[in-house]
């Protein structure tokens, strides 16, 4: 065995060795240390804990009417999940009429739902005499007066206004039209110079929040009011999808919850790796036991595998969740099957009387076409899956998809690579170390 | 060694456990998990053993008509199943003494609300997917390989998934959005194994003096024996160290991924070789008439 080989032997092991530390154990080198690359790893809600609702939406709309309004009530949940001031949450709207809210971190499920799924309240209220009202301040007692809420609304359109501006159109019950009249009677005479409390302003507010302050510009009797401004026409569909709603757009049901306390999770997480570990061990211990100096070989890219797997899952900025994990550690069986065919093909060959060297490029060369063909069926399988497949199942053809791929170059070029470099050495192509 | 002159045997066994279960099924149906019939489930941790009586007693008013399983390494933790679909303050409600008399903190307390619809859904796209992976397998190994090749590992892949189905039916495993993936699993690990048996199929056919197709698959079987049980072992004794120290979630996928790479391992062998021994043989005789 010449320099070079061991050379080259050397440096595959320490850059698998130093891809294993990077990913997994990151380095501690004084101040500048070098963090575990897993720890960039989303870890999915069943893990690190957290709230998954799955909302449906209540509606006879069909088509592009029905993803108009899921749209819109997606929309609608994100802001209120924002007012809860968690870190990174997902909304995301699945299938048809289906909206998926996720909350990591969130310890108290119940609050956090109790927050986005009741329907907001929507008020009217007059603004006082010396105040004057804007978007998206609070509520306050002393500068304004309620004088309705929202369910004496009918209607709410976006319109154009005799200018052709974009505004909105109110309807409002027999009741709401009686208030209406008297509250805007009040504001034009005190526009007009009259003595009275309110400014003329009136305030919309949704559960205390002002989202729209007009001013009033003639007395509203018949109980139908525009509402004008410097509105965007986007700005004036949303402001009428606010008042129609009450808050949401549509009624939505709860039809699936999952809070997982985090401690639950990281004791789910930390048995599935201790789980995991042990599975890696016997396979380990297996593959040297039957295959001796191969096995070993084989065990050593299995390191590199399960590395690359987790450095793609961080680039790919995939998600881990336990399944996914039970995906990876079953892979780890698919990818020693490559080696396993590799290398009774190369005892077989052995076993014939061909030289170390012939014995490996024939294994190779035969064991290629089975390799791939099997692989790619499978490929196949995960592809349609990943398509066609639901949530957790999408999750699972992830981790199935990137395991073939790794897992081939682990074995068609890693395992290689090494075996070919022993060809040099009388001692290490001894037939009994392959038992043949 | 002759297996594919046991073929009746094979056939004979496999029908059987599919017969076997097919009247369980129609008397007791699946053992269907709260994922595809709905309802509720509470996971606690509460740090030490407590008597599942103690729980029920404690839940008896609610009348839930609940399930209280163990789960977790030292029996630490509860799993409280029920059909009902509790909303969120019931949710509460149910909580609130537990957590009281236990002094539980917020983050060792779990729920889970699934509706049947839902379920429904996740199972009807599963199962697509299944169907729709097969054909692209068939139209694949039937590019590489030839149309024989496909039909017999397309059979064996159907084999597989109604004995896994079959496993559930007879052992009453609890079947949730887990079986969809047990399922899965077993029909890439199946399907990859048959393809390593028959591509050495092909390779003998290729090479070898005999055109006797059961010779053929024979001597192919042969060959790659120590391979296939070499993988399933090291697959299993993966599968099996999830079974033992796994999560819950995971623990219930372990068994019926036990006797699906099982059978998916048996099925190359025992039933994907001896179809492609017939219709090859239907086809010489054929081509004779």
């Amino acid at each position: 065995m010449t320099g070079k080989n061991i050379a080259i032997i050397l440096a595959v092991l320490l850059t698998i060795i130093g891809l294993g530390v990077w990913t997994f154990t990151g380095l501690p080198l004084g101040s500048s240390s070098v963090t575990a690359l897993v720890s960039d790893l989303n870890l999915g809600l069943d893990i690190k804990g957290g709230v998954t609702v799955v909302y449906e939406v209540k509606s006879d709309l069909k088509g592009d009417e029905l993803r108009e309004l899921v749209n819109q009530t997606r929309t609608m949940l994100s802001e209120r999940v924002n007012e809860l001031g968690l870190s990174e949450p997902n909304i995301y709207i699945e299938g048809e009429r289906r909206i998926t809210v996720e909350l990591p971190g969130v310890q108290n499920a119940q609050d956090a739902l109790e927050v986005i799924g009741t329907t907001a309240l929507l008020e009217f209220a007059q603004v006082k005499d010396g105040q004057f009202a804007v978007p998206d301040e609070t509520f306050d007692p002393n500068k304004m007066t309620v004088v309705f809420s929202g369910e004496r609304i009918k209607d709410a359109k976006a319109v154009a206004d005799e200018y052709n501006q974009p505004s909105v159109s109110l309807s409002l019950d027999g009741e709401g039209a009686k208030i209406f009249a008297k509250v805007t009677a009040e504001s034009m005479n005190f526009i007009n110079g009259g003595t009275g409390s309110p400014n003329g302003q009136i305030a919309i507010m949704l559960d205390k929040k002002i989202i729209s302050a007009p001013s009033v510009g003639v007395v509203i009797s018949d109980g139908s009011a525009l509402i004008t401004g410097s509105f965007t026409a986007e700005e004036a569909t949303e402001l009428a999808m606010l008042i129609r709603g009450g808050a949401l757009p549509a009624e939505i049901e709860e039809v699936e919850t999952s809070a997982i306390g985090p401690r639950l999770g990281q004791d789910a997480l930390d048995t599935s790796l201790f789980a995991s570990l042990i599975g890696f061990a016997l396979v380990v211990i297996f593959m040297i036991g039957y295959y001796r100096l191969p096995g070993l070989v084989a065990s050593v890219s299995l390191v590199l595998y399960i590395t690359l797997i987790m450095m793609l899952m961080v680039g790919l900025n995939a998600t881990l969740t336990l399944p996914g994990i039970a995906g990876i550690v079953l892979t780890v069986g698919m990818a020693v099957d490559a080696n396993v065919i590799i290398f009774e093909r190369i005892k077989e060959e052995l076993k014939e009387g061909k030289t170390y060297r012939a014995a490996v490029a024939h294994g190779y060369s035969k064991a290629m076409m089975t390799i791939v063909d099997s692989n790619i069926t499978t490929l196949i399988a995960g592809v349609i899956l990943f398509n066609f497949g639901q949530g957790p199942i999408k999750g699972f053809a992830v981790t199935l998809m990137i395991g073939i791929l790794v897992s081939m170059f682990t074995a068609i070029v890693v395992t290689r690579q090494i075996l070919n470099q022993f060809s040099h050495s009388k001692f290490l192509t001894q037939s009994k170390f392959y038992g043949a | 060694m002759n297996i594919i002159k046991y073929h009746k045997v094979f056939y004979g066994l496999s029908l059987g456990v599919m017969a076997i279960a097919l009247v369980m099924y129609l008397v007791f149906g699946f053992n269907l998990g709260i994922d595809f019939k709905g309802g509720t489930k509470f996971q606690l941790e509460f740090g030490q053993e407590i008597p599942q009586s103690e729980i029920k007693a404690i839940l008896k008013d609610f009348n839930l008509k609940e399930d209280v399983i163990y789960s977790g390494q030292d029996n630490t933790s509860i799993v409280i199943l029920t059909a009902k679909v509790l909303d969120n303050s019931e949710r509460q409600e149910v909580l609130a003494p537990l957590v009281e008399q236990y002094g539980l903190k917020p983050d060792a307390v779990s729920s889970q609300l699934v509706s049947q619809t839902v379920g429904k859904e996740i199972l009807q796209s599963g199962l697509y997917s299944v169907l729709l992976s097969a054909l692209g397998m068939l139209i694949y190994i039937t590019f590489r390989f030839e149309l024989r090749f496909g039909l017999a590992a397309v059979v064996a892949l159907l084999h597989d998934v109604m004995i896994m189905l079959s496993v559930y039916v007879i052992f009453r495993v609890p079947v949730n959005a887990a079986f969809i993936a047990a399922v899965l699993i077993v029909v890439g690990y199946s399907i990859n194994d048959t393809i390593v048996v028959f591509d050495r199929i092909r390779d003998t056919a290729k090479y070898s003096k005999t055109s006797n197709p059961e010779r053929i698959a024979d001597e192919s079987i042969v060959a790659t024996f120590t391979r296939t049980i070499n993988t399933s072992l090291t697959t299993l004794l993966v599968v099996l160290a999830l079974a033992i120290f796994g999560a819950s979630s995971i623990k219930e996928l372990a068994f019926p991924l036990l006797a699906g790479i099982s059978t998916g391992t048996y099925s190359s062998i025992c039933i994907a070789s001896p179809i492609w021994v017939a219709l090859k043989k239907a086809q010489k005789s054929q081509v004779k008439a």
